[in-house]
């Protein structure tokens, strides 16, 4: 029958992902280290693999547009300032290795950090830092530097003790990092294994005390992307509709 | 005499395959390195040709700031290897995999001089001729294939085209940071579209006026009333 119409449906269908995808990214505007999203468009042909492989060719116009896949852009978001103690930002690549509460291993970038009931330093979901950092509860004037290290003078003492380094860890491929929600990513075999690394050490970044990044979102960019895909599913629409206007007509051939 | 109904029901049979092409295109009007296609009559015969040829005009760049977004001018494709085939591409929307190799959004691994390139981060710069240059050395070149006879590209999905025509000279110059957009125009889309309803419907009003003729013909011809 007439493939325009499954040609449309599929044209509708990705510009709804591309919203979808958009209003998230809008939405996490203001989230700190929120990692803004775009969704890659590719065309569908009317051939399987096999027959590609074959070396033949395609005989019919194609079979309209899919998603092919949905990009993360680690690119560095703005610094804000914040002056808390533990607010943290990178300034490079690397990321926080955190342990949720069922042991599992999550990379973070959201560097809003408190010290927990048992005084270890913790994500807001409650999630430990891997390196299981302890500070005494009578740690006064908490210094943390450029290569994560973590300085107080504790109890009546008169000198800084060094009460712990943060550790960044890195990936051959942070677009294949899974997104678990709370800002948190799960390495997969896209990402590659993380290399953990001294902060200031190849690549993975340094640390801002006092600070947290922004979302990397472009609002700019999401509205004219918004307009774009917004006219491109109305013009879906239309040619759904003189589809079936032409189905139409071909009905009523013979009135 | 039925030839006649059969004649005309090919033209209708024609704007439907028009319809599926322009479709395509209007699905695609967001797909990046898109090239829009148009069904063209053979003179000889009357009817459409039943591959539709590529519009190899450039599209709008868009610009991302992406470092491993890279847009292509003039009539160049960048060659992806696909299961050990290679492939064109015109979409650049590139990143790193987790063995550092350069590939496309599906994954597929981009060529340069010598096979794939493995980059050891994603901040490189990228001239105008496809040399990748990390610091100061120069990593590899992207290899860009000139298309002479836009007629030996065929859409396999994906972005993706093979070319059996001759490999030509490439003229244009690459941009990183940006992505190159189809080159779909809705104006030309939708005016077509208009006219293949239209077309439909003269069809049908044509169909209509010989089935009068032949019910005039059959049911009253010598009638003596």
């Amino acid at each position: 029958m007439i493939d325009a119409l499954y040609t449309a449906t599929s044209g509708l269908q990705s510009q709804q992902t591309q919203i979808d995808t958009l209003s998230n990214n809008i939405s996490n505007m203001q989230t700190p280290g929120y990692k803004a999203k775009r969704v890659a468009f590719g065309d569908m042909a009317v051939m399987s693999p096999e027959q590609v492989q074959a070396g033949l060719t395609p005989e019919r116009a194609g079979a309209g547009a899919e998603i092919i896949s949905t990009q993360t852009l680690f690119s560095q978001g703005q610094m804000m300032q914040t002056g808390k103690t533990w607010d943290v930002a990178i300034q490079g690549e690397g990321f926080l290795e955190v342990v949720d509460g069922n042991g599992n291993r999550l990379y973070t970038r959201a560097g809003q950090l408190h010290v927990d009931n048992e005084g270890y330093v913790a994500t807001p979901d409650g999630n430990r830092l891997a390196q299981n950092i302890q500070i005494p509860p009578d740690a006064t004037q908490i210094q943390i530097n450029q290569n994560g290290q973590i300085y107080a003078i504790v109890g009546n003492g008169t000198s800084q003790t060094l009460l712990g380094t943060f550790e960044l860890s890195t990936f051959p491929s942070p677009e294949g990092l899974q997104s678990v929600g709370g800002n948190n990513y799960v390495p997969t075999q896209a990402s590659g294994d993380p290399t953990v690394g001294k902060p200031n050490d190849n690549g993975t970044g340094s640390i801002v005390q006092g600070s947290l990044e922004g979302s990397n979102v472009d609002m700019i960019s999401e509205m004219s992307t918004l307009v774009i895909a917004q006219r491109a599913y109305q013009l879906n629409a239309r040619v759904l509709q003189a589809s079936d206007q032409i189905l139409d007509t071909i009905n009523n051939l013979r009135q | 005499m039925s030839n006649i109904v059969t004649g005309i029901a090919r033209y209708l049979a024609q704007d439907v395959d028009a319809l599926d092409v322009v479709s395509q295109n209007v699905a695609n009007m967001r797909t990046s390195g898109y090239r829009a296609e148009r069904l063209k009559p053979d003179f000889k015969t009357g009817d459409m040709e039943p591959l539709p040829h590529l519009n190899l005009a450039d599209g709008t760049l868009r610009s991302t700031g992406q470092p491993l977004d890279v847009a292509i001018q003039g009539a160049g494709f960048f060659v992806v290897d696909v299961d050990g085939q290679p492939m064109l591409t015109r979409n650049g929307q590139f990143h790193l995999d987790a063995n550092s190799q350069l590939v496309d959004a599906a994954g597929h691994p981009v060529l340069g001089q010598s096979g794939p390139i493995t980059l050891a981060h994603a901040h490189v710069h990228i001239d105008g001729k496809g040399q990748i240059i990390d610091g100061k050395d120069t990593v590899d070149t992207l290899r860009v294939v000139g298309v002479n006879s836009p007629d030996g590209l065929r859409e396999m999905g994906e972005g993706l085209y093979t070319y059996s025509g001759a490999e030509g000279d490439w003229n244009g110059s690459l941009h990183q940071g940006a992505l190159e957009q189809s080159n779909v125009d809705p104006g030309v889309e939708i005016v077509r579209l208009m006219a293949l309803t239209r077309h439909a419907q003269s069809v049908q009003r044509a169909i209509q006026a010989y089935d009068l003729a032949l019910q005039t013909g059959i049911n009253h011809l010598g009638d003596n009333s």
